[in-house]
């Protein structure tokens, strides 16, 4: 278009010219602004940017460039942005990006180490990382330092991170069994601290481990504290039965330490201080007296005459405790001795001023003022027997108020160190006392003694060699096999619950005796008994009158034809001494002796010496058969029986209370009594007595007495019989038999019975106790009785009394009494053939049979006491069992494994869910296609 | 062969057309009697704002490669990938189709929009004279249509965002990659949309006459 020219169309000429002329775009600022954008950004970044710092590690698990973070207090301050080898491959460099506010804290004291989920017998720790994997932890302190760029990373989380507060002690023991990695320090069974990867002492002497004590407990940890080791099962058999202790689960299978400051006023202690590990406390305890202590000061003493026994190291003892120990011993010869020259023994000995509860100081000068006080007090040295059977001495400082020496004094100028007052060497005291007892023992009459104990001896041969005795042995030997079969029968469970439960009966009885009702009981009781004692003093008051009665009837009495009586009797007497003195009475006293000598016989027969013992048997049985009863409801019948006594007690008082009138009726009685015909009655009986003459008289009464001898002849010939001489042996058998029964009958329900049969004995009582409540009535009627005698013609009595006596004397002189002695030897030979009869017997197989028994029990007791052993073994297989069970959750255990396992599964689980996803991530549509 | 054709511009008929509603007025007519907007027969300051927005695209788009596109966080473990990392990523899990699909439309598209619209504000101020004038047309064209297409990152981006969302197992955040792509993109958009079409014809024009 050549006609074409700028100037035609005016726009044009703006448009078609170069841009140039036309101003600026707004747009240029987008870009701009980017770019300014982009500037801030790059500016910020750089500045906030913090330094790169290099951790070296032995190896790199789970760290991964650009994910793993470095963590202070859980809170990300770093990045891993590079890893690398070290130059000669020994190590793997971590480069992390730290923040620029941290890395000014990051100078020599800080750690690094790489936190991993970790399965131990405490529990599982970094259980965070199993899913986000591992992380670098650091620890630094809060001082800014010399900022640093290198650093060595930690295997392991270090015990004692620069920001935790608290103590590094070392600890030292010869086993490493109680020390292990992870295992808890404890005071007084709380955890303080935590003892760090133990190892072996370079001279392979021992195990040496740090342990860190938290703050504030590391306060509790000074120069005077010992260490033992802790936990674990512990069982111990001793009087008090078996005992097991468990300490806690960690403890069990980790292990660990308790401490304690065994003494007071120990040095607080720096950092890896050394600490031995004792086995037990006691162990640990003992160590603080045994160890040399640098504070001790020394004292020296002198005993005159060289002592053997006394050595370097010996003891040192003040009032029973330890508070020092020799440290030499040295013999010189005193030549300023006037005898010239003596042998002296100086002991040099070192006091420890803490063993002595003083305070400590530098200069020791508690100690000395504490030894000058107690010498002026009187305090010397004293060689002692260390004990009763040993020969080794020691020296015991003691102030003695009974010695008579004076208080000596500290002697300082003479030697290099101080000397203590000595007691003269005296350690004959016991070889003397010794010496004085056996001059007594000497002096003792022995010989009598031994007399007196020949005769026994030879008494107790005779008793031993007797046939019941010989067959003793077997008897026993029966018994015992018996018992076995009783005692391997024998259930012992039933019988302590019957014993617990019969001992709560007897207390709660004792308590029932004890109380309140039945001590008022008692109390009415006396009561009662007082107030009657006070009426039969009242009635006592008009016996007197009484007496005046029963007098005048004494001299009626006395004036009565008596003599005329008198002088029948005395011919009565005559005739019976004619009998007397006859040959056959003569002849009994022999026949007595004889039979004596018999009796004295068979009572010396082996059996009868048998007897007593079974008789003992015998009340041992009725022993323990009372003691049932006391402790059962017999108690309770009692006391029933003394309620219904005190009922009685009431009754007889009542009637107490109306004696007096009874009284008063005897006494009229005896008035009429007075007044009676007695005379006819005397005359009665002194015909009577005439005819008691004649009977006697008689010639059958004259044959009684060779009757009676005959009699006792054919007793004698009896008792020498062998069936008689055979009883005692019988009896002895048939008191074994009573034993067995009286043992079967405390096993039966003997003793039910007993004590029904005091409930019996109460009712009876209460019975009594009714009937005499009824004594005032019985009394009334006694009284009216008496009246009614009163009022009895009595006259007619010694009329009818009269008549009685001369029957009898017509029965006296009948035939058929005459006939009586006869009739009593018949009796005899019936007693005789009865005699004979008593031999039978046979209980002695049934008593053999028992001990048999008794024996087969004793059997079977051993046989159960056998099996002890076996138990024992299994209770040891038990704790056997245990301790392998815990040792399955050792660190290398297959509890482990498997958890560590089980974790390499939940991270596999988690990145497969990564995997998932990322391919979500890069193909979302498979989200809306399910594929 | 281009620049034998005679073309009759509207400029060098003596009208002006709106590009609003496409109307023609008088070449002396400041505004459209339809839509009220102003008549030019070139826009301006067409250049200057084509270069000025496709500076600040370029400038965009270097933090949208630098940067981590997204961040997924899966069971507490963070994972962040640039673009041109997550096609490597993908291509080591065998899904080359979908890396070839993600590589084009994040990297070839926006590269070669930047490079043809470079181009074509260069071959208008230079007046080549061996360019046919309908080629650069077809540049500018393909140009527009495919500029749409560039955002397909950024949509796989925020769908993600949205949907993934399970709040410990997984979740996707979108990056500083993201933004700056999205600006990157829209920016270029505005450039080509700031080239004025009709600078073609003048530079035929000055082709011709020259």
């Amino acid at each position: 278009m050549p006609d074409e020219t700028p100037n035609e169309i005016p726009e044009m000429s703006m448009t078609g010219k170069s841009n140039r002329g036309v101003p600026l775009s707004l747009v240029w600022l987008v870009p701009l602004f980017a770019v300014g954008i982009a500037l801030f950004i790059a500016w910020q970044t750089y500045a906030a940017r913090g330094p790169v710092i290099k951790v070296s590690f032995a190896e790199a698990t789970g760290v991964i460039a650009g994910q793993t973070v470095l963590k202070y207090r859980s809170l990300n301050v770093g990045m891993v942005e590079e890893m690398t080898f070290s130059d000669d491959l020994s190590a793997v460099i971590a480069h992390i990006r730290v923040d620029k506010d941290i890395a000014k804290y990051l100078d020599a004291d800080t750690e690094f180490w790489i936190v991993q989920p970790e399965v131990s017998a405490r529990g599982v720790s970094g259980l965070d990382t199993v899913l986000s994997g591992s992380y670098i932890q650091g620890s630094w302190d809060t001082d800014i330092g010399t900022p640093q760029n290198t650093f060595i990373g930690k295997e392991n989380a270090p015990l004692a991170p620069p920001d935790k507060k608290g103590i590094v002690i070392r600890l030292r023991a010869e086993q490493g069994g109680r020390i292990q990695d992870g295992a808890p320090v404890v005071y007084r069974g709380v955890t303080v601290g935590e003892i760090d990867t133990p190892k072996l002492a370079l001279d392979g002497t021992g195990v040496t481990a740090h342990a860190f004590i938290n703050a504030p407990y590391d306060k509790l940890v000074n120069s005077n504290s010992r260490f033992w080791g802790s936990g674990g099962f512990s069982v111990a058999v001793g009087p008090s039965g078996l005992s097991l202790n468990v300490a806690n689960l960690a403890s069990i299978i980790q292990g660990g330490v308790t401490f304690e400051s065994v003494v007071t006023g120990g040095r607080a202690i720096e950092t890896g201080h050394m600490f031995t590990v004792f086995t037990d406390k006691e162990t640990a305890e003992k160590s603080v007296f045994e160890e040399v202590n640098v504070e001790a000061l020394t004292y020296s003493t002198i005993f005159a005459g060289a002592v053997g026994g006394l050595e370097m190291g010996a003891a040192v003892v003040l009032g029973g405790v330890n508070v020092g120990q020799v440290t030499d011993i040295g013999a010189y010869i005193d030549r300023d001795n006037n005898d010239g020259g003596d042998v002296m023994l100086r002991v040099d000995f070192a006091l420890q001023p803490r063993r002595l509860g003083l305070e400590n100081d530098p200069e020791g000068n508690n100690l000395r003022d504490f030894i000058s006080e107690a010498i002026a007090g009187g305090m010397h040295a004293q060689l002692a027997n260390e004990s009763l059977i040993s020969s080794a001495l020691r020296i015991e400082l003691q102030t003695d108020p009974d010695t008579d020496q004076s208080p000596g004094a500290l002697d300082t100028g003479s030697g290099p160190y101080p000397i203590i007052p000595s007691l003269p060497v005296d350690l004959n005291d016991l070889s003397a006392s010794a010496e004085g007892i056996l001059d007594r023992v000497a002096a003792l009459p022995i010989e009598e003694l031994i007399a007196n104990a020949v005769n026994i001896v030879g008494g107790i041969d005779r008793l031993i060699n007797s046939p019941g005795v010989q067959n003793a042995p077997a008897s026993a030997v029966a018994l015992m096999d018996s018992a076995q079969g009783k005692v391997a029968a024998f259930d012992p469970a039933p019988l302590m619950t019957a014993l617990e439960a019969t001992a709560i009966d007897l207390r709660s009885l004792v308590a029932e005796v004890g109380s309140e009702d039945n001590r008022a009981l008692v109390t009415s009781s006396l009561t009662q008994l007082n107030s009657l004692m006070g009426e039969l003093e009242n009635s006592a008051k008009v016996l007197p009158d009484l007496i005046n009665s029963a007098k005048n009837v004494a001299d009626e009495a006395a004036a009565l034809e008596l003599q005329a009586l008198v002088d029948h009797l005395t011919e009565t007497v005559t005739a019976i001494q004619t009998i007397a003195s006859g040959p056959e009475i003569q002849a009994i006293p022999g026949e007595i002796q004889g039979l004596i000598a018999d009796a004295r016989g068979l009572v010396a027969s082996p059996a009868v010496l048998g007897v007593p013992d079974q008789v003992q048997e015998a009340l041992a049985s009725v022993q323990a058969i009372v003691d049932q009863v006391q402790s059962s409801e017999g108690v309770t019948a009692l006391i029933a029986s003394l309620e219904q006594l005190e009922k009685i007690t009431n009754s007889v008082s009542a009637t107490v209370d109306g004696l007096p009138e009874l009284r008063t009726q005897v006494s009229a009685l005896l008035d009429k009594a007075d007044a009676l015909d007695i005379e006819t009655l005397v005359a009665s009986a002194n015909t009577t007595v005439a005819s008691v003459e004649t009977l006697i008289a008689s010639p059958e009464t004259q044959a009684l007495p060779g009757d009676v001898r005959r009699l006792i002849a054919d007793t004698r010939v009896i008792i020498g019989s062998d069936a008689v001489q055979a009883l005692p042996a019988d009896l002895a058998d048939t008191l074994a038999s009573v034993q067995t029964l009286l043992t079967q009958f405390e096993d039966s329900k003997g003793v039910d019975s007993l004590i029904a049969a005091l409930n019996r004995v109460d009712t009876i009582s209460a019975d009594i106790a009714a009937t005499t409540a009824g004594l005032p009535q019985l009394r009334e009627q006694v009284s009216d009785l008496l009246a009614k005698v009163d009022a009895l013609p009595i006259e007619e009595v010694v009329t009818s009394t009269d008549a009685v006596l001369q029957s009898a004397q017509t029965l006296l002189g009948s035939e058929d009494t005459a006939a009586l002695p006869a009739s009593l030897s018949g009796a005899l030979d019936e007693v005789t053939l009865v005699l004979s009869d008593l031999r039978a017997g046979g209980t002695v197989e049934n008593v053999n049979a028992t001990l048999a028994s008794a024996s087969e029990a004793a059997a079977a007791l051993a046989a159960a006491a056998d099996t002890l052993p076996a138990l024992t073994a299994q209770l040891n297989g038990l704790i056997s069992d245990a301790e392998a069970l815990m040792a399955t959750y050792g660190s290398r255990s297959p509890f482990n494994a498997q958890s560590i396992s089980a974790l390499n599964d939940i991270r596999a689980a988690a990145r497969a869910v990564t995997d998932l996803s990322r391919a979500i991530e890069r193909n979302p549509s498979s989200l809306i296609r399910g594929r | 062969m281009a620049h034998d054709v005679q073309v009759l511009t509207a400029r060098n008929a003596g009208l002006i057309a709106c590009r609003h509603c496409g109307s023609v007025w008088p070449g002396d007519q400041t505004r459209c009697g339809l839509c009220n907007s102003p008549l030019r027969s070139r826009m301006p300051q067409s250049l200057q704002n084509v270069w000025a927005w496709w500076l600040a695209g370029v400038i965009a788009y270097i933090p949208a490669n630098l940067y981590p596109m997204m961040s997924t966080n899966t069971l507490g473990t963070e994972y962040a990938s640039t673009i041109v990392g997550g096609v490597i990523d993908l291509i080591h899990h065998h899904a080359v189709f979908v890396a070839v699909v993600v590589f084009f439309a994040s990297v070839c598209i926006p590269v070669s929009k930047f490079l043809a619209i470079a181009w074509l504000a260069t071959a208008l101020r230079r007046r080549p004279e061996d360019i046919p004038t309908h080629r650069l047309h077809q540049v500018h064209t393909i140009v527009e249509f495919i500029g749409r297409w560039s955002m397909i990152d950024v949509f796989v981006v925020a769908i993600l965002s949205a949907l993934v969302q399970i709040s410990f197992v997984v979740t996707i955040h979108p990056g500083i990659a993201a933004v700056s792509f999205a600006l990157s993109v829209g920016f270029t958009m505005m450039s080509a949309l700031s080239l004025d079409p009709r600078l073609i014809y003048d530079a035929a024009e000055r082709a011709k006459n020259a």
